[in-house]
């Protein structure tokens, strides 16, 4: 990458979730999140230069939702693209969109409502491949189980995962170790600014993103597809001044495949002191869950200002039947070294 | 800002149905088909974008992450792009970003579409209406665009010969496109005649639901010198979107009329500007644009800014718009009236118009081409992508 005086920011963002809303329609979280996201950055819907949104149709029961959409994240008039594969990924569009100077800033806008689905678990059923992983009945919950029991077996771990006070959801996923599902929307606004603006914000030192095979029997990594291309790419994005993280904020599908995570992204871009936060604990809205996490991670860096402690932050998440595809996100509140 | 150039397009030859290949093989074949194009094999692509409209058309849902392993992308970065029928125009678009930021060198854009997978793609395309107002009518895209052609003709004479004619042109055309679904030609009377689906648009007046692969890589300047070899330069785009309400474009509130293409017109200003043309009249020689229904290439036209709102059915009846005519040839495929594999039918639009600006477009060629515009929309009339297309870098002035 080129070098330049403009980096990519993220200015603000605002996000609402909750295991289940019925008190307003997912174009009304929508509109209610994004209108947030932009009075928060000091700015007004027709400042907008680009709307990335990114949703599930068949998790919200919908059709090319974009359509229904759109408006309500102030796209109107302007350039909207919908990143179907995830809203991590469409965070990095965004991030591309900026760098090739394409406007000052862009409303990055993801969400998921499975509440208004009638049977979400039907539609990741229908997300498996037609002739051999669909008729297994598969869906989020049991590959994540699939993929926790191949790595305990991997780690040779000969004690059986034992519950006592906690039902399994799935083999060894428990009722604690897996949230289940949520309604929410997440809208962030990142901005092209000089790298000397003294203004806060949440400096995107490097993104990247990878996908490993699609059948679990046939990938690279179980533990997590793509997460070594991906962390490569952000890495050599944000070069060696970034580092070591402060905080790591992790997505993935079951509390013990975010451990497994966590462990290898803070053991190569962190140090002891590392604080580690999950996705399990709160309301992580389905598809969306990976955008949430990096909004929080950026949050703890735009939080952290005025401290006088420089805070570098990560977030990963992944996609997929058993993390299939990994996007890792690298945050600081100095724009460089 | 760096210049993007394709440096590589394939597409299948486009049928109804396709039992031999899944979904990821199909994909499989176009992207093939550009990397053979271009010399290159899947180790040389830095980054991937799948167009993928509505998941329910090809009977599964998230196809992008089905298709790794069939393309040879493990480890790669992939993402995904919907929107609506613009998706396969706005992937290269999306392409275009992440080679113009400096992350990546030589991007594909890799897709397909089985619409016949579905029983009933109107059936799927009514679930895009909002639940309580459009969806019970039964609001689909035949009788949405209806509507658009009734305001059109309604505003400005025009009838449903005029739209037959464009059959009839577009057909023509297909004939000579090896590739093209229908490509066998009709007449006046043969649309006339054809079954009515939504007044006034009959069999005749619409889009094949098609089946087939198509495939672009794009790649840095530096990367495309080093190639060497024919290229084409994406020399502007340009999106913009509508609202979605199409009550909102007809009334004393009116955002944008619904017999024109407003946004689309805003679209095409910005391509314009990006790639410095002044006077598409005389400026560009060829339009590979999206018109599933032979009613929306009139306003699509105007939109262009190839004539006055309203002119184009007239233009049309003394001959412009054909191969072999004087000024711009509009759809020299057949375009989108012969051929519509939906995720994929922007991404096609881009592909002849690179092919007819290297001057590797056969029987169909346009001669003398070397400006092209692309363009695709998707939704509700809603989004649209525009592309200027073009066999060098130089300003674009009077041919």
């Amino acid at each position: 990458m080129t070098e330049q005086s403009t980096k990519v920011v993220v200015a603000a963002g605002h996000h609402v979730a909750s295991d289940r809303i019925e008190t307003a329609s997912l174009e009304e979280l929508i509109f209610k999140t994004s209108s947030i996201a932009i009075a928060r950055a000091g700015l007004t819907p027709e400042d907008v230069d680009a709307v990335v949104i990114s949703g599930n149709d068949q998790t919200d029961g919908r059709i090319i939702s974009c359509m229904v959409t759109a408006g309500a994240a102030a796209g109107v008039g302007k350039n909207v693209t919908t990143i179907a594969s995830a809203p991590e990924h469409a965070f990095a569009y965004a991030y591309l969109r900026l760098l090739s100077g394409q406007g000052t800033n862009a409303l990055v806008v993801g969400w998921s409502k499975p509440s208004e689905s009638v049977f979400p678990e039907h539609a990741e059923l229908v997300s498996a491949d037609p002739f051999l992983v669909r008729p297994l009945g598969m869906n989020h919950v049991i590959a994540s189980a699939l993929q926790a029991s191949a790595l305990i077996h991997r780690e040779a771990d000969p004690t059986p995962v034992t519950s006592t006070d906690n039902a399994y959801v799935a083999w060894p996923l428990t009722a604690d170790s897996y949230h289940g599902h949520a309604d929410g929307v997440c809208a962030m606004v990142m901005e092209l600014r000089d790298a000397t603006d003294p203004r806060p914000g949440a400096w995107v030192r490097g993104v990247g993103w990878a996908m490993d095979r699609y059948d679990l029997g046939d990938r690279e990594d179980l533990e997590a597809g793509g997460l070594d291309a991906a962390m490569l790419q952000a890495s050599k994005q944000a070069g060696p001044s970034f580092g070591p993280i402060d905080t790591l904020d992790t997505y993935a599908v079951g509390a013990p495949n975010e451990r497994r995570l966590a462990a290898r992204l803070a053991g190569s871009l962190g140090s002891d002191t590392t604080q580690v936060f999950s996705s399990q604990t709160e309301p992580s809205p389905d598809f969306a869950a990976g955008l949430f996490a990096i909004w929080r991670a950026a949050q703890r860096v735009l939080d952290s200002g005025g401290t006088g402690a420089r805070h570098d932050a990560a977030a990963v998440a992944t996609l997929g039947f058993a993390s299939q595809g990994s996007t890792v996100v690298l945050l600081s509140d100095l724009s460089e070294a | 800002m760096r210049n993007v150039a394709i440096i590589g397009v394939g597409q299948t030859d486009f049928v109804k149905t396709r039992a031999d290949v899944t979904y990821p093989e199909l994909v499989r074949e176009g992207a093939e088909l550009a990397l053979g194009d271009a010399g290159l094999s899947m180790r040389d692509i830095d980054a991937v974008v799948v167009p993928l409209a509505p998941d329910a058309l090809i009977g599964i849902g998230n196809g992008e992450r089905w298709l790794v392993e069939a393309i040879g992308a493990t480890g790669k970065p992939i993402m995904r792009v919907n929107n609506g029928g613009a998706t396969g125009a706005t992937a290269v678009e999306t392409a275009w970003m992440h080679v113009a930021s400096g992350m990546f060198d030589a991007v594909l854009v890799a897709g397909a579409d089985r619409v016949s997978e579905s029983l009933s793609a109107q059936s799927v395309l009514n679930k895009m209406w909002d639940v309580a107002y459009e969806r019970p009518y039964p609001q689909n895209t035949i009788t949405m665009l209806a509507m658009s052609a009734m305001r059109y003709n309604h505003l400005y004479g025009a009838d449903e010969r005029d739209m037959a004619r464009v059959t009839v042109k577009n057909r023509r055309h297909a004939s000579l496109n090896p590739h093209a679904h229908l490509r066998a030609p009709v007449t006046e009377e043969d649309v006339l005649s054809s079954r009515l689906l939504a007044w006034p648009l009959k069999l005749g007046d619409a889009c094949p639901s098609s089946t087939g692969g198509a495939a672009v890589i794009l790649a840095s300047e530096e990367y495309a010198d080093r190639l060497g070899g024919q290229v084409a330069w994406i020399r502007g785009l340009g999106q913009n979107t509508e609202t979605f309400w199409m009550g909102d474009r007809v009334g004393p509130a009116v955002l944008g009329d619904h017999a024109d293409a407003d946004a689309l017109a805003v679209a095409f200003r910005r391509a314009y500007e990006q790639a410095g043309v002044t006077d598409p009249k005389t400026q560009i020689q060829v339009a590979e644009i999206y018109a599933p229904f032979s009613s929306v290439e009139f306003h699509v036209i105007e939109a262009a800014g190839f004539c006055a709102r309203g002119e184009s059915p007239k233009l049309l009846e003394q001959g412009a718009f054909h191969l072999g005519s004087d000024g711009v040839v509009v759809n020299p495929s057949g375009g989108v009236l012969c051929t519509n594999p939906i995720a994929i039918t922007g991404t096609v639009r881009v592909v002849e118009a690179a092919l007819q600006v290297q001057g590797r477009a056969g029987d169909r060629q346009v001669d003398g081409a070397k400006v092209a515009i692309a363009s695709a929309i998707g939704g509700d009339h809603q989004f649209y992508s525009t592309f200027v297309i073009a066999n060098n870098r130089d300003p674009i002035g009077n041919p």
